[in-house]
């Protein structure tokens, strides 16, 4: 409304000092600026309801304390048995000078703390994330919120938080909570990149224990189950971390009240889009980190809104946000990435394999008919790792069911299945898909990382490719790590082709190999990620080749499709998809949704309709999502003022 | 100058004398904007060659990494003799010369309103703690000697207990200090959560609702004051640098 057009009404103006607009006489705050015009008002107001403090703290300020607390790390062992030595072990003292310089350089900075999580952990940050750490705990007394725009990697700033508190014995009970898509990324990060250990689903119990000390990791979703909250609320935490934060707006809502009732004496937000739909949400998120850092939503409202959707002091709301919120841009960053060309490559199967696959297929139809509900989940499961490991290669589908560890039902009533399946697959040797991975190896004289899942794909692509007359390196789960490093460095500096699988060298990096293969595609398009990531990561100064080889008229080929042009998953952010999938409406983790969709299904048809509505689910939540980033760039993002 | 300045220019100048340092004693080229590992060393820096050294990062990943390679690389304890005459006239501190003192580079890290991060070094005889400042002590470096000095391990560990039961005197004043600070900070987080409920109750009429909220904010002071009571203020000392010196007359 635009109140100039009250000069039509029989009302006095007066003219606000702050804007110069004009406002009625008795106005106590400015209208269009909410300047305080009245200032006795505002004092005598603020007077009688003066917020009364207990006593105790009233006394503190003359009080002499208790004393601190103070632990006295005891110098290592071995320094005693030299200090202590008769024999006068010579000791060279030109090291003190190098000692003594470390010591002063790190202790230059009086009144803050050198991240010592920095020399404990396998990947280096870029200066943005180190500053991000530093200023949460440094400036923000350990509890923020991280906003950087996606992609930036707020995990890796959380980590070396968490790093950092463990290293420096303020944090031992820690507490993450993220969405159920994202746990398997969370548990990889702070495995491979800072070396934690977490404690998840299985561990709820131990919670309980008097003198519970670690890592508790689990999707808010069944955090705020009413079967388990309870301990989680009984619990005096010393670091809650929630990621994708966004899912906290709304006050009103059980994971709002959860998250906000848990005891923790540092608390870390996570979250690309601090602001969705309405300022509100913006004072909901900040009111969990610092509990009436806005006083009131009515003096938030007053102070700091025009409407739902419009800040009425930018400015001065940013001001606020930055003392508990670190947020960075994409543009700010200066992380640039080479462009991706992504290629997928169909093979028609030859009849045998097709027979092969369908009959897998079939077996675990009927497995699932069979189940029964006590171990539907397990049985999912083994059943979903059967149907990719038959997309893979028909040794991995055989190591499994050789295995027999199929359900002892299921092999009595469909034996006669099994056995077809397994005689066929004994007869499989060279497949259409490995024909196509020699054709893509071939096509350039450069290094090639091949990703597969299981490690019986790598032992026969190994032979194969070897067989071709390239020199093979592998990369698995299975070899010890000085083998891993070996393999990594050879070729790093020979070339060649990489096998690898899941847990492929975090750390080193190998930006000097532009192609990559998916022999294999994973359920979770984070792990996709992941494997694109290796190579297409800061340095990487050329353009990267992703090639992904999938079965014809298999319910690979329409997972491919559907991830790779319909979601476009490849042209995505590293790190956007993450985002996105927290947006979706059915906490179920991806990967079990698609296996779902697979094994419920009775024919390839219905396998693509319903694979074609879960990825309209994920491009609705995309949209959603591009919405939110806007609205909270618009806010957050403003240029500064001179 | 400005404390900032004054803090980058010392770092600048420690920056130099360890890039000068790691050069000759291993092999670690450190420029401008870059450092070359030799192959030897590269596993303390993720098997890096090459390090890009971000500028305005004191606490970077590249210094964080030398720091702890030059940790674990050199010992913690050194046998050192001075002219007695020299440093305490410098010191103006009470040296009684051909006695064995031992002295202590500590890192104090204090959780209070926040982590802080501060040095302390002490130098000991006898049953005395005095505190040095270990700038000076630097300034002496040149007239060290490689020396032979023994203690009992009843003297090491009575003088290890002399330093520790003496820090809180030691630190008395900076101990004041970050008390203050957290009740300040605990007063303001009050203020902000009375003022959050006092509006909040003001609206609700409901009984339970109020009980809840009341409870809510009962819940709140007390983890503030589990965070920010002064007398929950945690410190850690840790020796990084031991020295026993004997003063020549």
């Amino acid at each position: 409304m635009d109140f100039s057009d009250f000069s039509s009404y029989n009302i006095d103006f007066n003219k606000c000092k702050q804007c110069g607009k004009k406002v009625p006489v008795n106005s106590v705050f400015c209208i269009h600026c909410g300047q305080v015009l009245k200032e006795e008002v505002v004092k005598k107001k603020k007077q009688s309801k003066r917020i009364k403090l207990p006593e105790v703290l009233l006394q503190m300020e003359e009080d002499n304390f208790e004393e601190p607390e103070l632990v006295f790390e005891e110098p290592e062992p071995e320094i005693k048995k030299v200090i202590l030595h008769k024999r006068q072990k010579f000791i060279p003292i030109e090291p003190l000078t190098g000692r003594m310089l470390d010591y002063f350089l790190m202790m230059q900075e009086t009144g803050s703390v050198g991240l010592q999580s920095l020399a404990h952990i396998d990947v280096e940050p870029r200066p943005y994330q180190i500053e991000a750490a530093r200023s949460i705990i440094e400036s923000q007394g350990g509890s923020g919120i991280l906003a950087d725009e996606v992609g930036l990697g707020k995990t890796i700033e959380a980590g070396i938080i968490i790093k950092e508190m463990i290293l420096r014995k303020a944090a031992r009970k820690i507490l993450i909570l993220v969405p159920s898509s994202l746990l398997y990324q969370w548990e990889v990060e702070l495995r491979e990149k800072f070396n934690l250990e977490i404690m998840g689903d299985n561990d709820i119990d131990k919670i309980e224990d008097e003198f519970f000390s670690g890592i508790m990791l689990l999707s808010l979703h069944k955090a705020k189950s009413k079967k388990v909250q309870g301990i989680f609320l009984k619990k005096s935490w010393d670091m809650l971390l929630v990621d994708e934060a966004h899912s906290l707006k709304n006050h009103l809502t059980q994971a709002h009240k959860f998250v906000f009732g848990l005891k923790r004496k540092y608390t870390i937000l996570l979250t690309a889009t601090p602001i969705q739909n309405d300022l509100r949400e913006l004072y909901n998120l900040i009111n969990i980190v610092r509990p009436g850092y806005f006083k009131s939503i009515r003096f938030f409202r007053r102070k700091y809104m025009s409407d739902r959707f419009t800040p009425r002091n930018p400015r001065e709301l940013r001001r606020m946000c930055s003392r508990v919120m670190v947020r960075h841009r994409r543009a700010d960053t200066l992380i640039k990435l080479p462009p991706r060309e992504v290629k997928t490559i169909f093979v028609q199967p030859s009849k045998i394999e097709e027979e092969f696959y369908n009959l897998t297929l079939e077996l675990a139809r009927k497995a699932v008919a069979i189940a029964n509900r006590e171990s539907a989940d397990h049985i999912m499961l083994l059943l979903s790792i059967l149907l990719k490991e038959s997309t893979s290669s028909p040794q991995a589908l055989l190591a499994t069911l050789e295995a027999a560890i199929l359900p002892k039902v299921l092999r009595e009533k469909e034996g006669e299945l099994l056995k077809r399946v397994l005689k066929l697959g004994k007869n499989l040797g060279k497949t259409a898909k490995m024909e196509g991975l020699l054709k893509v190896i071939n096509e350039e004289d450069s290094p090639i990382i091949v990703y597969s899942e299981y490690l019986r794909t790598q032992e026969i692509l190994t032979k194969i490719i070897e067989e071709d007359g390239h020199q093979v390196y592998r990369y698995a789960g299975n070899l010890r790590l000085e083998e891993k490093e070996r393999s990594l460095r050879n070729f790093r500096e020979k070339g060649g082709v990489l096998l690898s699988t899941e847990v492929g060298g975090q750390g080193l990096n190998l930006q000097h190999c532009q192609r990559m293969v998916n022999f294999d595609l994973p359920w979770n398009p984070m792990r996709i990620e992941q494997r694109i990531g290796r190579i297409h990561r800061f340095g990487q100064q050329k353009k990267v080749k992703i090639t992904t080889i999938a079965g014809k008229n298999t319910f690979e080929e329409y997972l491919v499709k559907i991830l790779i042009s319909k979601i476009k998953l490849f042209k995505m952010v590293i790190g956007e998809i993450d985002s996105i999938l927290a947006y979706l409406k059915n906490p179920l983790p991806l990967e079990k949704r698609i296996s779902q969709i697979i094994l419920e299904s009775n024919d390839s048809n219905l396998i693509q309709k319903r694979l074609d509505n879960l990825a309209d689910e994920i491009l609705e939540a995309r949209q959603q999502f591009n919405q939110d980033r806007d609205s909270s760039a618009k806010l957050l993002d403003l240029p500064a003022e001179k | 100058m400005s404390d900032k300045q004054n803090i980058i220019e010392k770092q600048n100048y420690y920056k130099n004398l360890l890039n000068q340092y790691c050069q000759t004693q291993y092999g670690i080229e450190i420029n401008n904007d870059s450092a070359k590992i030799p192959p030897d060393h590269q596993k303390w820096f993720l098997y890096e060659e090459k390090i890009k050294i971000h500028k305005g990062i004191s606490h970077g990943f590249f210094w964080q990494r030398l720091s702890s390679f030059i940790k674990r690389n050199s010992p913690v304890y050194y046998r050192i003799s001075l002219p007695a005459k020299l440093f305490s006239e410098e010191t103006k501190l009470q040296i009684k010369p051909d006695i064995d003192y031992l002295v202590f580079f500590l890192r104090i890290q204090y959780e209070s309103h926040d982590l802080i991060e501060e040095p302390l070094a002490v130098i000991t005889e006898g049953k005395e703690v005095q505190v040095l400042d270990p700038d000076q002590f630097f300034k002496f470096l040149g007239a060290t000697e490689p020396a032979k000095i023994y203690f009992s391990k009843e003297d090491y560990q009575q003088r290890l207990a002399i330093v520790k039961n003496s820090l809180k005197d030691i630190l008395a004043d900076s101990i004041k200090e970050k008390q203050q600070q957290m009740v300040q900070t605990l007063t303001e987080e009050f203020r902000m959560i009375r003022e959050y409920y006092s509006h909040l109750l003001s609206k609700v009429k409901k009984t339970e609702d109020r009980e809840h909220y009341i409870e809510e904010q009962k819940r709140l002071e007390s983890e503030k004051i589990r965070k920010l009571h002064p007398s929950s203020l945690k410190l850690i000392a840790t020796p990084e640098i031991i020295i026993s010196v004997k003063f020549d007359s």
